[in-house]
């Protein structure tokens, strides 16, 4: 077998590996509570929303926007194949994210590149923030 | 010295999800890297041990207001031990939107051979 059936036979490192492994934060949880993970952020214009998603295919994934929310909605599949180990999530996939602000859906763009899907919403012209003139 | 390891630790180090998969030929490693280009990951084998090290380079949040913040900048880091049954020299690398296959052919001494049996 492949991976990490042998390591008796290397009795130092698997002792070094050990405590490497004791006191490195290398154990951190990727575990969520909500998936897929994303992130928001906004300027004057757009609200930007970018999920991690890799190895999805396009194909996969459905984006519905209604004035003030975005549904993602998708699926990650697994190969028919033999596992001797399995840890990437496999299954459907559902986030609502809920907009304060109206959005024109007509040119919302979204593109995936390294497995993270970048979304942008145009905010609505109305809730711009405008400069007023004083009259002097 | 201090201020290397510092600078070193900046991310955090993330174990990424594995599969492994098992087919005639080869092994397959298939790695979450989201992400990650070609030219921010280092694979290396070295004697027995196969080590994945890839950092992100997200773009900053500069001028944006950030309203939630699941995911950052991470480096991700794993190590497998190589079995006897793997051709290290032929070990084949494909990067793709965000997941990494590793291809570990068997080596050929492993590969099932079927014996003919003579007629007595």
């Amino acid at each position: 077998m492949v991976l990490d059936f042998n390591t008796l036979y290397d009795l130092p490192r698997t002792i070094e590996k050990f405590f490497d492994e004791l006191w490195s934060p290398l154990e951190i949880s990727q575990r969520r509570i909500a998936y897929p993970p994303l992130n928001i952020a906004e300027d004057d214009n757009n609200i930007y929303v970018y999920v991690e998603l890799p190895g999805v295919d396009v194909n996969d994934l459905d984006l519905t926007i209604s004035d003030k929310s975005l549904i993602l909605t998708g699926e990650r599949k697994s190969d028919k194949a033999e596992y001797i180990r399995q840890e990437r999530p496999v299954g459907k996939f559902q986030r609502i994210i809920n907009f304060n602000v109206d959005i024109q859906r007509d040119n919302v763009k979204a593109k995936m590149k390294n497995g993270i899907l970048e979304i942008t919403l145009p905010k609505a012209e109305e809730i711009k923030p405008k400069r007023i003139q004083i009259e002097g | 010295m201090t201020a290397e390891v510092a600078k070193k630790e900046e991310f955090p180090k993330v174990k990424p999800y594995t599969d492994i998969i098992h087919k005639d030929d080869a092994y397959y490693i298939v790695m979450d890297l989201p992400g990650i280009e070609m030219n921010n990951i280092d694979i290396t084998v070295d004697k027995d041990v196969l080590t994945i090290e890839a950092t992100t380079n997200y773009p900053s949040f500069e001028g944006k207001n950030i309203l939630r913040n699941e995911f950052g900048n991470v480096k991700y880091f794993r190590q497998f031990t190589l079995s006897d049954a793997v051709e290290r020299e032929k070990i084949s690398a494909n990067l793709k939107n965000g997941v990494l296959t590793l291809k570990l052919p068997k080596a050929e001494s492993m590969q099932p051979k079927k014996i003919q049996i003579e007629a007595a």
